[in-house]
Order: structure tokens, then sequence, then C-alpha cells
């Protein structure tokens, strides 16, 4: 149920940022909503279905828009089960830890995709991509990040509730 | 999930591993021609098709309420236009004829004054601030191959990047690292128009590798060349708005002739030019 649930998600996630979301691009820059229910969904399932969520929604994005296949995968992968472990303990209903987290990773996440992808061909430019790209994209990520956990959290509380239920039930 | 959870270290290596393997057989150029990524982007590119015909469905209604009074002026000013560009082509037909007779005369052979062209709708966008690539729905079904130049109604847009059954990834000039042949018009100065994200979030191109004795000047138009193996010469790629020069030389700030926040349609170009 769960893992239907979110397959969904990160495939409509995928639709509609690449056909929709460049209508609400501000200044040319657009959120990056794959990575905010990336690290939500790690934030609130711990590391390893983070990590996996990570990977599937990278190989998603690699197998139709990346360079080079698995680069995505691998970034999204760690970002993951990073973002799933040492949080688990706190508390899930305070916005603090989660929207510095997408905060976090959106910044390293961006880091390490301009070191893969440009760096690594000879654009030293850092600080400029830094400021033209990689903060306003985090900036973005943080606001739209806290309406993501929002739903995100939802959705999942709605899930473990209805499992319970059926655990309750059969006992 | 408790399986995975106790062999959770190897799981995660084994995850690591397999894009490392993956990376290893993109290829090069960055783009393999894999199974798996036709197959899956086959698929996806089909739920994109229909998310973008959705949004298309919205975004028409809304500009038909908004737009009526830019509309009426705008209808003014092509009235307007049309006259004078009636009053251009006469000349023009004129000096064609002369043209025409003279390449005659000097047995010139206009390799490429036409090109077998295919149209096609732009489908999505890639979803990062990073890349400048979008998918087309035209695919190795209607004949579209990898390399293929892709333009747009106004000038030069791009080169096929990937290629599915029924759809084709497309990089934009505007992505950084893409480079183009390219000559001043008026001056047939040479140098290598790329794109480059800090100046693509401007929406402007930048034009290296050109001589210290070239005679550009701002506003000269600058078209593809017949160096590049793989695009057709004599393309508008776009204007120069600004020269400079730096350690490598001198470079030009070149506006691209085509608006990429705003494009519906290309047109690819199906003869290959190796």
């Amino acid at each position: 149920m769960r893992i239907l649930v979110f397959t969904a998600i990160v495939i409509l996630n995928f639709l509609i940022s690449s056909t929709w979301l460049h209508s609400v691009a501000i200044w040319g820059i657009i959120p990056n909503t794959t990575l905010i229910i990336v690290v939500c969904y790690a934030l609130l399932r711990g590391d390893l279905e983070g990590a996996i969520i990570g990977f599937c929604a990278g190989l998603l994005y690699d197998l139709m828009f990346g360079r080079i296949v698995g680069v995505s995968a691998l970034l999204l992968m760690m970002t993951g089960f990073v973002a799933g472990k040492p949080f688990a303990d706190f508390f899930k209903e305070n916005y603090i830890a989660p929207v510095l987290l997408i905060a976090a990773a959106s910044l390293s996440y961006e880091i390490a995709f301009y070191v893969i992808n440009f760096l690594l061909q000879g654009r030293t430019d850092f600080f400029r991509y830094m400021g033209i790209v990689i903060l306003p994209t985090t900036a973005y990520n943080l606001v739209l990040g806290i309406f993501i956990y929002r739903a995100i959290y939802g959705i999942n509380n709605l899930i473990t509730r209805r499992e319970e239920r059926r655990k309750g039930f059969l006992k | 999930m408790d399986f995975l959870q106790r062999y959770k270290k190897w799981f995660i290596l084994a995850l690591v591993v397999l894009s490392f393997v993956m990376m290893a057989f993109t290829g090069r150029d960055g783009y393999s021609q894999g199974f798996a990524r036709s197959a899956v982007g086959g698929v996806v590119f089909r739920g994109q098709a229909l998310f973008s015909s959705i949004g298309n469905w919205f975004s028409d209604r809304w500009n038909f309420f908004t737009s009526m009074n830019e509309l009426h002026h705008e209808n003014q000013r092509l009235l307007l236009e049309i006259d004078r560009l009636n009053a251009e082509l006469v000349q023009h037909r004129h000096s064609q004829a002369q043209n025409n007779d003279l390449a005659l005369l000097v047995n010139l052979h206009l390799r490429y004054d036409s090109y077998a062209v295919l149209g096609a709708d732009v489908v999505s966008h890639d979803p990062s601030n990073w890349l400048s690539t979008f998918t087309i729905n035209r695919g190795t079904n209607d004949g579209v191959a990898v390399n293929m130049a892709v333009l747009a109604p106004m000038g030069f847009a791009g080169r096929i990047s990937a290629v599915g059954s029924n759809y084709a990834v497309v990089t934009a000039v505007m992505e950084d690292g893409h480079a183009v042949s390219a000559q001043g018009e008026r001056t047939g100065d040479t140098g290598i128009v790329r794109g480059d994200v800090n100046l693509a979030s401007q929406g402007l191109l930048r034009m290296d590798f050109i001589d210290t004795s070239a005679d550009l000047a701002v506003g000269d138009a600058v078209i593809t060349n017949h160096v590049s193996s793989i695009f057709p010469p004599g393309i508008l790629i776009g204007h120069i708005a600004e020269m400079g020069q730096d350690v490598g030389g001198m470079y030009a700030i070149v506006t691209p002739a085509v608006d990429f926040s705003r494009l519906p349609y290309v047109l690819v170009v199906t003869d290959i030019f190796d």
C-alpha cells in the first residue's frame, strides 16, 4: 500500500515537474520537488527506505534527461540515506528540523550535481554558479518544502493508521 | 523489508555499485541508446505528453482571457508590418532573381538551400535548473536520429541528444557545455557559440575563440557555419549584444534568435550533414 502510493507520488511528481513546473519559475529558477519528496519521505521512514526512494526517483530522472545515467540515482540515494539517518528521533510534528534538513540537502545535492556535471568538465566558476543556481534553488526548495512536508506527513500518517487498524482487526 | 533491514549495509552498497555500473555503461558522449532508457523513456513520455496537453489547454484558456487587449494592439501593429514587409518582399524577389542569375553565372553550387524538416511539439523540460534539455514527440518511428539539428521558427534551437521510438531528447543551444561552430553573417569571422548556465538565466549565449582581428560589431547576426560536422550552415543563431575581451581573447555575448522560455514546437532537420 505504502509502496504503491509513494511510487505514484514519485511518478506524478516527475511528470508535473517536467511539464507544468516551468510556469512557476521565479527568475528562471524552479524548485527541485523530487529532492524535497525524497528528503521528507526519508525523514519519516528512515535511511533504508529513504535510500530506495531516492535511487528510484533519481533513476527516473536519469533515464529521461540525465547526461550520465546513474549520477542522480546515486546522489539522491545518498541524500535519502543521510536524511533518514540521525533525525528519526526528532519531533516529526516540528517544522524546523525538516525545513533545515531540506535546505541542507538541497545545498549539498546541488553542489554535488555541479561538481560532477560541471566542475569535472572544467567549469571552475563556482561562486557564479552558486549565486545564480544553487542558492536560489535552495531558497525556493526551503519555502516549498514546508508545504510538501506537510502533505507527505499527512499521507504517511494516513497509511500508518490504516495499517495499524488492519493489524488490530486481524488480532 | 525485514530482510533488507538485516542486510542494509550490503543492500546500500549494491545500489551504489549499480549506480557506478550504469554510469560506466552510459558511454563517453553521455547518451547511450540503452534498452532501459528507451523502454522507460517511451512509457514516461506518454505521461508527459498527457500532462503537457492538459497544461496547454489551461494556459490557452487563460491566455484567451488575459491577452484580448494586447492582441488588438498587436493586430494593428502587425497589419502595418505586413504592408512594410510586402514592399520589402518585392525588392527581395528582385534581388533573388538577380542572385540566381549570378549564381548560375559563377557556377555556384548551393548545397543546402533547403533541408528536409519535420515538425514536432515540445512536450517536457528538464526539471533541474542546470540543463536546458527538452523532449519532443517524434522519435525513431519518424526517422529522427541522434545529432540531427533542431530549428525553431526563428532560428537554431539545438540538437537531438537521445532518441526513443516515440520521443526524442533535445539539448538546447543554451545548455552549458553545448557548443556550435558559428560565424558572423556580415563579416564571416568565425567563433564557437556555447551555452553557459550563468548567461542562460538571462537568456543569453556566449561566442568564444573570435580572432582578435575580427570585425564583428554589436547587432551583427551570428549564423551556423560549414565547419560544423553535424549542423547545416547558414542558420540564424542570434545577434551580438555585447563585445568584450578577456584572457581567452575576444568574445561576444549573443542574444539567441529563439525564445527558449516560449517554445511550443520545433523543426527537426532530418538530413544528416556528416
